[in-house]
């Protein structure tokens, strides 16, 4: 008898066989971890890191091959022969371009060009060209990037939540899974969740249970159509984009009460109504708060917004054009709309519907498996949205804190733009910003206690509100009166270095400590911690 | 004596006790009793109750409201609780929606779509499709919670025909304000009120027929309306209708041309406000 055998007193079960569509995705998995396996194991921050700047350079190239699309269908730079004709049946798109046209125009030496691409190049670009120019190309290439973009942020930042937990709390959180600090650890549990059974209670409204997630889940996505990563990087650039996607965020609590009601299970609705009340107090705070910026800026478009703080009135650049340095009244919404999007997307203090040690896990307590899942996908792509909102409406969007006119400096080529979408301005920034969002909410969750319902409401009616009120009043008149007149124009500009400076100290002071924090990391954790932390 | 009394076991003899036994939380109990209901109910009250509404109420009088009387085929599926044939009726009536709109192509010249723009003509009409039956939900449909979910299908189709419609605006405002607020309140309401969590909705005979009245009065009007009225043909995606639309243009005309209306409708919002507070005041002692 090997080591690792054993009898026990049941019969042993096959292993189950999967046959068909199941069959081949089990193959590809199995045919993945064999490949794959080895390699993470071998170089686990090797591979972290060159996924990550993986995505980034193929979202990139992604990027470059649509416009070079636009540029072969709308430009003269590449001398195609035009031809207007029919209509796509069911498309409902006029084609431009044929391949043949395609492969001819890019073959062909130009002025504008130079020499023409080999006839074999030609040949393979036409299909792909031809392909994206068509809208529907774009807009599936889009949803295939929103989808993946909403499942890739929630993995992540629940390992990055529980990185953060475990260090707030002299632990070390998730090490194994993937090598490098645990890495995949959301994607085994996701695995494991896929894999639970689903169960749904006997005494529940089924169809309400099932759909709760759904609409949950779908509404979190459809925040991401108007949500802009920069200037072109945008779904679709409504000109309401800021109250669609709080209308998205208000859709998203009706399947969380749903879920709770259809339970029927005490704790579940318990954990429903309070998502009620606490959304429908806290979006008022929170709307007015979006007005304050909304006011200075003059537009609804988020893109709008975030390209108008690039250069502010072109009179300040970078980091002292953000809208939260603008005046005191933006400053301070700045914060109470941070505090109010906390309770919007029921982040601690403010998680009631979840509070754990009391209604076990609220309105979802009832969930299992890829259901339960759906809704943490939600919470964290509305963590992601509100944190997105507040970068774009307060902290500049896409736009570094470099100024803006160093980017005119750079040349027009190639790699001139990929050092601007780097250093001054791009959708790398706004992650970045957002992220740092993110992870302030993560901080907070994990430093302050839960508070009770009626200090939540207290807070609101009697707290945020007359704050926000006051504020926007403030604001109102700060708009008419200081920013118009001439004679306190230079105080009010005056006002915003100051403002901007007291900004820099904090972000300054953060960093600060994180570096103390690190240089006397022995005192927060023992020796164990200090053997797997980065660097030592 | 042990497989006697195991045969003498409701788990084993009832298909509910065996499902009981499947789930594991009522696995020492007698009859098939489900925990009580979450909301209102005061104790001892619920505990005999069968939660599924579905029991009594296929038993009971089948309280349909409104229209649920006008479309007695409907009715009774949802009656019998046949939602296994009911889903798919209805899911047949929203897709056939879109097809009727392809035949429309080859129909009279006002209702003729030009084939660049079917796609959005499929969306249109599958909307509309949504947005239909899912009105009729709400009228059969007897448990208020299920009702107020079928009026979020009809809120948000209605919504997503308005942004079909390039009119972004009304779709955002008509999500935020209906969708996002006031049915929130509305199923907020339900569970602070309802008794229990399988309330259902009773209308009396008499205020069926009035409510049919209503409504056939209602559509009649809407439908000469629809009818008579010269509507402005223009297409949407042009500049000077995006203009119209847009939100400076819809503000600015609320600022000016349309001032008295709206202060007229804060004021109107402003007395409601003061008569909720009002109603909600603690009484003096």
């Amino acid at each position: 008898m090997s080591q690792h055998s054993f009898t026990v007193p049941w019969a042993p079960r096959k292993p189950r066989r999967y046959t068909g569509v199941r069959g081949l995705i089990v193959a590809i998995a199995r045919l993945a971890y064999t490949v794959f396996g080895p390699i993470v194991r071998r170089f686990p921050s090797a591979c972290f890191f060159g996924a990550v700047l993986t995505v980034i350079l193929a979202v990139w190239a992604h990027a470059l091959l649509f416009q070079f699309a636009e540029d072969c269908v709308n430009s003269t730079k590449y001398d195609i022969n035009r031809r207007d004709s029919g209509v796509l049946p069911l498309l409902g798109t006029e084609y431009p371009l044929t391949i043949a046209e395609l492969k001819n125009g890019l073959a062909k030496p130009t002025a504008a060009k130079g020499a023409g691409l080999p006839s074999a190049v030609a040949g393979v670009l036409a299909y792909v060209v031809w392909i994206a120019q068509f809208e529907q190309a774009r807009d599936l290439a889009a949803i295939a990037g929103i989808i993946g973009f909403i499942s890739l942020v929630p993995m992540y930042t629940i390992w990055w939540e529980r990185k953060v937990a475990g260090r707030i709390q002299s632990r070390l959180g998730p090490m194994r899974v993937g090598g490098w600090h645990g890495w995949s650890q959301s994607l085994a549990d996701g695995i494991k969740l896929i894999g639970k059974e689903d169960l749904i209670p006997e005494g529940a409204d089924k169809p309400l249970f099932i759909l709760g997630p759904y609409i949950a889940f779908v509404s979190a996505i459809c925040a991401f159509i108007a949500l802009p990563f920069g200037t072109y990087w945008v779904f679709r650039g409504l000109d309401v984009a800021l109250i669609f996607i709080l209308a998205m965020m208000g859709v998203e609590v009706i399947g969380v009460i749903l879920a709770g009601w259809a339970s029927n299970n005490k704790w579940s609705v318990y954990g429903a109504m309070r998502e009620a009340c606490q959304m429908v107090s806290y979006e008022i705070p929170m709307g007015m708060a979006l007005l304050i910026p909304i006011m200075c800026a003059g537009t609804l478009s988020l893109t709008g917004i975030a390209d108008g703080q690039g250069a502010w009135a072109g009179q300040k650049d970078g980091w002292f054009s953000w809208l939260a340095f603008h005046n005191p009244f933006t400053f301070a919404a700045c914060f109470t709309y941070y505090t109010a999007s906390l309770a919007n997307c029921k982040r601690a203090p403010f998680d009631l519907p979840e509070s754990e040690s009391e209604l076990v896990a609220g309105f979802h307590t009832e969930y299992s498996g890829f259901r339960w899942s759906l809704f943490f996908f939600a919470e964290y792509a509305s963590m992601f949205v509100v944190s997105g909102l507040a970068v774009i409406l307060f902290l500049g969007g896409w736009h570094s804190p470099l100024p803006a006119s160093w980017g005119a400096s750079l040349p027009d080529n190639l790699i001139g733009r990929a050092l601007e979408g780097v250093l001054i301005s791009g959708p790398l920034w706004f992650i970045a910003k957002a992220g740092f969002l993110l992870y302030v909410q993560i901080w907070i969750r994990w430093t302050l206690p839960r508070i009770r319902i009626d200090q939540v409401l207290y807070a609101c009616v009697q707290v945020m509100l007359p704050l926000t009120m006051v504020l926007l009043f403030c604001n109102t008149l700060w708009e008419i009166a200081v920013t118009q007149s001439p004679t306190f124009a230079t105080l009010s500009g005056l006002l915003g270095y100051v403002l901007g400076l007291i900004g820099a100290v904090m972000v300054l002071g953060f960093i600060g400590i994180m570096l103390y924090g690190r240089l006397h990391r022995w005192r927060l954790v023992g020796k164990l911690g200090i053997k797997h932390f980065p660097g030592s | 004596m042990r497989a006697k009394e195991h045969n003498v076991s409701p788990h084993a003899a009832t298909p509910q006790g065996r499902k009981n036994l499947a789930h594991g939380a009522s696995r020492g109990l007698r009859g098939a009793t489900i925990p009580p209901s979450p909301v209102g109910a005061e104790e001892g009250t619920c505990v005999h109750t069968p939660l599924r509404g579905s029991d009594v109420a296929a038993q009971r009088e089948p309280r349909a409201c409104a229209l649920g009387y006008l479309l007695s085929p409907l009715t009774g599926l949802v009656r019998a609780r046949r939602t296994w044939f009911t889903l798919p009726v209805l899911f047949v009536g929203v897709l056939a929606c879109p097809v009727i709109a392809a035949a429309g192509a080859s129909g009279p010249e006002t209702l003729k779509i030009v084939p660049s723009e079917l796609p959005e003509a499929i969306a249109f009409y599958a909307f509309a499709g949504v947005a239909v039956v899912s009105c009729l939900g709400i009228a059969v449909t007897g448990n208020i919670v299920r009702m107020a979910t079928w009026l979020f299908a009809t809120l948000g189709s209605v919504a997503a025909l308005y942004f079909l419609l390039a009119a972004n605006l009304l779709g955002a405002v008509q999500l935020i304000v209906y969708a996002g607020g006031t049915l929130i309140l509305i199923i907020f309401g339900v569970m602070l009120t309802s008794k229990s969590p399988w309330a259902r909705f009773d209308a009396k005979r008499g205020e069926l027929i009035a409510a049919g009245v209503v409504c056939l009065v209602l559509f009649g009007a809407l439908a000469m309306m629809l009818t008579s009225t010269a509507w402005p043909q223009g297409d949407p995606t042009t500049p000077t209708m995006q203009e119209n639309a847009s939100v400076a243009t819809i503000g600015e005309a609320l600022l000016t041309t349309y001032l008295l209306p709206f202060e007229v409708a804060s004021v109107l919002l402003l007395a409601v406000m003061i008569g909720a507070a009002f109603l909600a005041r603690p009484e003096k002692e």
